[in-house]
């Protein structure tokens, strides 16, 4: 059994594919621009076109590690770099405004859920997805238009734009987790089947507002890691029309 | 190349209920759930997205303008609309994934009964012979009119009909699906019958949807066994 869930999935289908590509850039977009996460982590909000709430160094706050035990799971959902990268890259100080929106998100899908590896891993991941959208959107400022692309963003993106970016890509982290969890270790358990069932209607529900949350992140990079990051009808777009991601930077 | 798709068979799921009882939520849920788990995208059809061309201004208004002068001709054409469906949309997806039915034949029982106080077993009479699939599973999505009104009224658009969303019809609607639902064996075509407490939250009805189609033998137990093809 252990020996299973440390092994990452495979894809399947061409959508698994597209989700293993979409990871890969992601991760690549972290190491291409740790300068400038650098160096942004020293500016104040106006400088990286935030608002005046958000501080770009606690925006970048690594979150607490995952238990040893849920570390499998969220290997097994092809997730080891997405609570590993903020390890590595995160920084130690401040608390990340965009916290709880990723906490509450898991809380959510969990109730009832009893604690353990499961538990553990939606929770990592959704913490690890504040994470994420925080150091997108601390490079918001030097990136492009989503649709343009040459065109830079000047404009600051507003604190809830973000919350609502936090709250649907740690929906769909945790989706990955759950649903993997289950293809791997069966359908028996009711909690892990509620738990799913309540990200599955969550995501649906989400689906409607993704149109204007895209638009309002509007830069290229933070777009493909929402875009891509839950089940809805523009899910991996650029793949499924035969185009790349991550040409521009 | 290795797949589990071939793991899950055809099945015919439809999703019944009042107008604001959660079928899209629940249609939209039940696709995620079998294509993300099961790796196998169903076809989705709803019974309002006509296919038949050639009666497709008698379905109109039939349904829209109801009255004793188009009641033979609206259900002449349902028969041929729903023959049409079947044969190029349900068989054929049939042979490769699940179909999820948003409204079927219960819909039609119960437009009949409230518009043209016809009997469910006539209309299930006039029907079932143009629909050569039986449904391997009917989930009947049960909420008090009033509560599925007012969710209903929330919507936007042309979703709400003054003819159709109101207290006295949806009641009448409950009540044939209730007729009906109480009397499964007079209605072969429409499968087993699920009733669903849909006043529970989305997420609840998922879980007992999935739940049925687990008990009824239509989606295999996971983890899936990899086939080779």
């Amino acid at each position: 059994m252990a020996r299973e869930l440390l092994r990452p999935p495979r894809p399947v289908g061409v959508s698994d594919g597209w989700e293993a590509l979409s990871d890969g850039l992601a991760v690549q977009r972290i190491h291409l621009h740790r300068a400038e996460l650098e160096e942004a982590s020293g500016k104040g909000a106006a400088e990286c076109g935030l608002p005046a709430q958000a501080v770009p160094l606690a925006l970048l706050r690594r979150p607490e590690p995952p238990a040893d035990a849920a570390t499998p799971v969220v290997t097994a959902a092809g997730l080891l770099a997405l609570v590993t990268v903020p390890q590595q890259v995160g920084r130690t100080s401040g608390t990340s405004q965009l916290a709880p929106a990723a906490s509450s998100v898991a809380e959510a899908l969990l109730v009832g859920t009893p604690q353990g590896a499961v538990a553990d891993a939606v929770r990592a991941v959704c913490a690890a997805s504040a994470w994420w959208v925080g150091a997108f959107a601390v490079l918001r400022h030097l990136g492009g238009h989503h649709i343009t692309i040459d065109d830079d963003v000047t404009d600051t993106v507003p604190l809830a734009t973000l919350t609502e970016a936090t709250r649907a890509v740690a929906l769909g982290s945790a989706l990955r987790v759950l649903r993997r969890h289950l293809q791997q270790n069966g359908d028996d358990d009711p909690e892990v089947r509620a738990a799913y069932c309540r990200a599955v209607t969550e995501a649906v529900v989400t689906e409607a507002g993704m149109p204007a949350l895209l638009e309002s992140l509007a830069e290229l990079r933070l777009v493909d890691l929402v875009s891509n990051a839950l089940p809805w009808r523009g899910q991996f777009l650029k793949y499924r029309s035969g185009l790349g991601a991550g040409q521009v930077e | 190349m290795s797949s589990n798709s071939s793991s899950v068979p055809g099945f015919l799921v439809v999703v019944e209920g009042l107008d604001g009882t959660g079928k899209t939520t629940l249609r939209k849920g039940l696709f995620r759930l079998i294509e993300s788990l099961y790796g196998v995208a169903p076809l989705s059809i709803l019974t309002t997205n006509w296919l038949d061309p050639a009666v497709a201004a008698d379905l109109e208004e039939g349904k829209y303008r109801p009255g004793p002068a188009n009641r033979d001709r609206y259900l002449a054409a349902l028969r041929a609309d729903k023959r049409a469906s079947v044969e190029q949309l349900v068989l054929p997806a049939l042979a490769h994934r699940p179909v999820i039915a948003d409204r079927w034949l219960l819909s039609e029982l119960a437009f009949f009964a409230v518009k043209h106080d016809a009997p469910a077993k006539e209309t299930y009479a006039a029907l079932e012979g143009a629909i050569g699939v039986t449904a391997d599973l009917t989930l009947l999505l049960e909420n008090s009119p009033e509560a599925a009104m007012a969710r209903a009224a929330g919507r936007s658009g042309d979703a709400v009909r003054a003819d159709w969303d109101v207290l006295d019809v949806q009641t009448r609607v409950r009540r044939t699906y209730d007729e009906v639902a109480d009397d499964p064996s007079a209605f072969p075509k429409l499968g087993p019958i699920v009733r669903i407490d849909a006043s529970q939250d989305r997420a609840g009805v998922l879980a007992d949807a999935w739940s049925a189609l687990r008990e009824h033998q239509l989606l295999p137990a996971l983890p899936l066994k990899e086939t080779t093809a």
